[in-house]
């Protein structure tokens, strides 16, 4: 397992704080007094409400960061063919760290 | 090179433009034209603002950029994935990142599928973008810095709610008109003080800047602008609508004229738009006559639509409504026109209905005759003019995304994908809607004028704009330089040159055939019979 992790490109832990990055900068941009910590099990609707133009533009941002286009994230805005209720920070990086290092 | 200067106005149609021009309301486009080009510009063949503007600013046709819709969807494992076209969704250069390339300095204002931002060498600041995100948009990073000293720099003001515009386009109650103008001729102004501000201080030798405000205007307020529709008495809150409209084509007019001083005398000015615009009555609810032609069924839940607004929540939660395993074909979005045919790809979740590979064409085919037979419910007319496929709307390789076929109704209107009691219902009140025919004008050193030249195409633009600024124009621009709006002296001092033996050869014969034919000028006399004619056709006063 440690061999396997050695050769990942990117590391879960790197891939966590850069999208809690990403997604802290974004709420700063509209919200000067956020004092919030983003965190892996924070909820993007319920805790940040985040329309869907808000994740749009955050899935921009991931590709524009990792310099990646068209990166299958419907496999996690989407759960047994509907939009899902919510997406949890850590959803996403599990996502990445999945698809990043393929 | 010449420093250029586009001015793009969306939605604009020379029919709303020469009654203004007439009428003094935009007394420097009508000083402009008198001594510049005109032609219509026909758009691509769905027109709409994300593909045209996207066919103007790379010289290519819809099916090699890929740009069909505001959203894309893909159907996969998971089901129907909806998100917005971006700037790399853009399958081909565009000319922000060709003058950068070729040593130019280049601004982009308010373009949509601008986000995220090219690496330019200059300024972009994209369009259709909601001030949440502005500050991540711009390019580069600091510029928006600068923007924020730009005496009344509002983001607000100057941004973009895709849920409002949508909503708004379609339906207000008549007390909030008045407001909506307000808020256009508020945001039209932030736009043009960047523009101007780049041109005080650091100016670049292409600078695009768009106004998106006539579309805006004309979707709600068509029946106020159009000088066809307008009542020759109008009541005193129709009276009030139609002047703070005409207000806001005076500001614009005021900012042309800005914009093009501040160029300076030896630029030249180019304005285009991406569609025009015409009057619409009706809604086609396309989903709805595709489930009682058998290709689409609802679920138990879906509701029927009650007032026939749409939002961009809503665009992705209708298909919710649609019960997938059940469905062969369905419409994704009233923007696009089209109905999408679900193909039989061996993808788990797909259903029964679903079509197999060899059975798509022959499905394909019966579908678009039945669309072609679809009578009005109450007149007996044609309703759907054209139907076409997605190789004869969009021939090209990245046309994947493209709708499998794509509707022209009798009046260009949009259709509606919503649940609805009728397949065609009349709207509370005649509204625009896109049509074919945009601007083109130009004006400026070099230019020959004034003339008024035969239609051109959107994919025209960008060459045109390579050749002003002495740049070499790509060989894969399906578009082509308009050297008739030049002088001959102005041609020879700066011949065309392209990236590639093919095109600059089709250039050369085009020119000989060109100095063959007798000029065409337009003198005062010229001018004032088109006046006239235009006058007879009811589109002056």
């Amino acid at each position: 397992m440690k061999e396997l992790e050695e050769k990942v490109r990117y590391r879960r832990e790197q891939i966590e704080d850069d999208v809690i990055g990403i997604v802290t900068g974004m709420i700063r941009d509209w919200d000067e007094d956020f004092s919030g910590a983003v965190k892996g099990e924070t909820q993007l609707i319920a805790d940040l409400d985040f329309p869907s133009l808000d994740i749009a533009v955050l899935v921009a941002e991931i590709h524009r960061f990792y310099q990646q286009k068209h990166l299958p994230f419907e496999r996690v805005f989407l759960s047994n063919g509907l939009p899902a209720r919510d997406i949890q920070v850590a959803a996403l990086v599990d996502f990445l760290y999945e698809y990043l290092n393929d | 090179m010449y420093r250029t200067l586009l001015i793009g106005l969306d939605g604009a149609t020379f029919k709303v433009l020469d009654s203004l021009m007439n009428d003094g309301v935009m007394p420097f486009l009508r000083e402009f034209l008198a001594r510049g080009v005109r032609a219509d510009l026909l758009s691509t063949p769905n027109a709409l603002t994300p593909p045209a503007w996207t066919s103007l600013v790379t010289g290519r046709t819809p099916g090699h950029h890929g740009i069909f819709d505001f959203v894309h969807a893909e159907e996969g494992a998971e089901g129907l994935y909806f998100t917005l076209n971006m700037s790399y969704d853009i399958r081909c250069e565009t000319i922000w990142s060709i003058v950068s390339r070729e040593g130019g300095s280049v601004t982009s204002l308010n373009f949509p599928v601008s986000y995220p931002p090219w690496p330019v060498n200059g300024h972009v600041v994209p369009g259709f973008t909601h001030w949440k995100h502005l500050r991540r948009s711009v390019h580069p990073p600091e510029f928006y810095e600068t923007l924020k000293t730009i005496p009344g720099f509002d983001a607000r003001a100057l941004s973009m709610d895709m849920n409002q515009e949508l909503k708004s386009i379609q339906y207000l109650p008549p007390e909030e008109y008045l407001g909506w103008i307000e808020h256009h001729i508020k945001r039209e102004a932030q736009w043009f003080n960047i523009a101007r501000h780049i041109l005080e201080h650091s100016p670049t030798d292409l600078l695009a800047v768009l106004f998106d405000g006539v579309d805006k205007l004309q979707h709600l307020c068509w029946r106020f602008i159009d000088p066809e529709i307008f009542p020759s008495h109008p009541d005193p809150t129709e009276s009030m609508i139609h002047e703070r409209c005409l207000d806001y084509f005076r500001q614009l007019d005021g900012f042309i004229r800005d914009l093009v001083r501040l160029a300076g005398p030896q630029a030249r000015i180019f304005l285009a738009s991406d569609h025009g615009f015409g009057a619409t009555s009706e809604v086609f609810y396309a989903n709805v006559w595709l489930e009682r032609e058998g290709y689409l069924r609802w679920t138990e839940e879906a509701a029927k639509d009650a007032a026939g607004f749409m939002s961009a929540d809503r665009i992705k939660s209708h298909v919710v409504g649609i019960d997938w395993k059940h469905t062969s074909a369905y419409a994704l979005t009233p923007s696009s026109n089209g109905i999408y045919i679900r193909r039989a790809d061996g993808a788990p979740g797909e259903g029964q209905r679903a079509i197999a590979a060899e059975q798509y064409e022959a499905f394909r085919r019966e579908l678009a005759d039945r669309l072609l037979a679809f009578r009005h419910p109450v007149t007996g007319r044609q309703f759907i003019k054209r139907v076409m496929t997605r190789e004869e709307a969009f021939p090209g390789d990245a046309n994947s995304r493209a709708p499998d076929l794509t509707l022209v109704l009798e009046d260009y209107g949009f259709l509606s994908v919503l649940n609805a009691d009728e397949v065609v219902k009349r709207r509370p009140e005649e509204a625009g809607t896109h049509n074919p025919l945009g601007v083109f004008m130009a004006g400026g050193e070099g230019i020959e004028g004034p003339q008024a030249l035969s239609q051109l195409e959107i994919i025209d633009v960008a060459p045109t704009l390579l050749h002003s600024l002495g740049m070499t124009i790509p060989e894969d621009m399906e578009g082509r330089v308009v050297t008739e709006c030049y002088q001959r002296e102005a041609l020879a001092r700066l011949p065309l040159e392209y990236a590639g033996a093919a095109k600059a050869t089709a250039a050369a014969a085009q020119l000989e055939t060109q100095a063959a034919e007798e000029p065409v000028r337009m003198d005062e006399d010229e001018q004032e019979k088109l006046f006239a004619k235009l006058k007879l056709l009811g589109y002056m006063e």
